[in-house]
């Protein structure tokens, strides 16, 4: 930072000009700022460097920029903010079933596994892919323990700490799921899980193609969160 | 027809599908602690992209929201930046729709024009930061400042940086280097206008 004296004679220009092959590319300059060049480039770079005190006011300049942000005090998160996010599970809706995942009645979110529908590895799909590929044996069949999937209200979890959280697992296959006495305990209490039509007219509004427009599911957020 | 669907929508696209429990020896953490971990640091990235803390707090409790209803989607290792990819898209997200709003309400809207960010003593009010480093933030075009905050606020490597926006490594770099430079320059006139305003002492007449 030996050039911060002179840094206000060097106006920062948004394209580079031609450098030629006598200066660094704006490419080498950042990533040279921010240590991303491989060894022998970044050494090339230091080599002109020590010579070309233009490169020189460049790297300062990018280098002032990058301190001013990473030295700027941040603000600290919002108590009420934490309280709030800590409820998110009380508080929301899964407005797209997590396959295999559900809220105990004691709180706990936990893996569902349904030993005949558990999917077989080799289907998972690459990224991207519909999900319906992933549990063949399941599509079009809506079994009871759908329900569990909508948290709603929060009854079944307000003011209960939320304890393990497991995912849908192949791994699980062998063992005895966690999730079983969930099965039985909340899916057939009255809190969870509304009308089975209710749940699968709110499936259909959400068919898997759609989901990867976040406008639509910014539609389905909690008023708290709507744009203004 | 979504039986089994994964809630791929912003989760890494290579752990998108992947079901969790590969890792056995993976111990879950709770909903505790996965907000007492992530949430000062995706307040904070939301904070230096939305840049006042009524939208921090709403894209932070919307981020948090997002990874409740993807859980199942998330793989072991892959968190943090899971995190920084909801949250940057959802705060572009949010800047989209709110300049298509605005264009559709303020047909000659002239509050954005570049060189006029928020004014000083509102950012001042709002927040204790560095009133000027966050105006000229502000005023860095949203893909722009997004590269430059996640790099320069979270230390994100150029590739960490290319996976969460989605763009090549050559666009990270650029996009980096121009908002730096951008930054720079607005931080500079900010500070040479206070300084006028100092000489001046006349508060009203800061440069427009």
């Amino acid at each position: 930072m030996n050039g911060s004296d002179e840094r206000r004679r060097f106006t920062v220009t948004v394209t580079v000009p031609d450098w030629g092959q006598d200066h660094l590319s704006s490419d080498a300059i950042v990533a040279y700022v921010d240590d991303e060049l491989a060894d022998r480039p970044h050494s090339r770079a230091a080599r002109h460097l020590d010579t070309c005190p233009e490169c020189v006011a460049e790297v300062v300049a990018q280098g002032q920029a990058r301190l001013a942000l990473r030295s700027a005090e941040c603000p600290s998160l919002p108590s009420a903010l934490l309280r709030s996010l800590r409820s998110i599970p009380q508080d929301t809706e899964l407005a797209d079933p997590s396959p295999g995942l559900a809220v105990t009645d004691d709180g706990r979110i936990v893996t569902v596994v349904r030993p005949e529908k558990l999917p077989r590895p080799v289907d998972v799909p690459p990224a991207g892919l519909a999900s319906s590929d992933i549990a063949p044996a399941s599509h079009g069949r809506r079994p009871p323990v759908r329900r569990l999937y909508r948290l709603g209200a929060g009854a079944a979890v307000s003011g209960l700490a939320i304890g393990a959280l497991a995912l849908g697992a192949p791994g699980l296959a062998s063992g005895p799921p966690p999730s079983a006495p969930a099965d039985r305990g909340v899916f057939d209490g009255p809190v969870l899980g509304g009308p089975s039509g209710m749940l699968e007219a709110r499936f259909r509004l959400l068919p898997a193609a759609r989901q990867d427009s976040v406008m639509t599911r910014m539609d389905l957020m909690p008023d708290s969160f709507r744009l203004r | 027809m979504t039986e089994g669907s994964a809630p791929s929508l912003i989760a890494p696209s290579h752990a998108d599908t992947v079901l969790p429990g590969d890792g056995a020896e993976w111990t879950p953490p709770s909903w505790d602690e996965v907000v007492r971990e992530h949430a000062d640091r995706v307040y904070r990235l939301a904070y230096r992209l939305t840049g006042n803390p009524h939208d921090a707090e709403d894209l932070t409790q919307e981020t948090f929201v997002r990874v409740f209803r993807s859980l199942a989607s998330y793989k072991p290792g892959t968190f943090e930046g899971w995190l920084h990819r909801i949250t940057t898209n959802l705060f572009l997200d949010m800047v989209r729709r709110r300049s298509r709003i605005r264009m559709e309400a303020l047909p000659d809207d002239s509050d954005r024009i570049p060189g006029r960010g928020p004014e000083p003593e509102q950012v001042f009010s709002d927040t204790h930061l560095d009133p000027m480093l966050q105006a000229a933030l502000d005023e860095l075009a949203p893909e722009f400042r997004a590269a430059v905050v996640l790099c320069d606020v979270e230390g994100l490597s150029y590739e960490e940086i290319g996976t969460t926006l989605g763009v090549k490594l050559g666009t990270v770099r650029s996009r980096i280097h121009r908002g730096r430079a951008a930054l720079r320059t607005s931080l500079e006139r900010r500070r040479s206008e206070l300084q006028a305003l100092l000489d001046a002492a006349v508060p009203e007449e800061v440069r427009g």
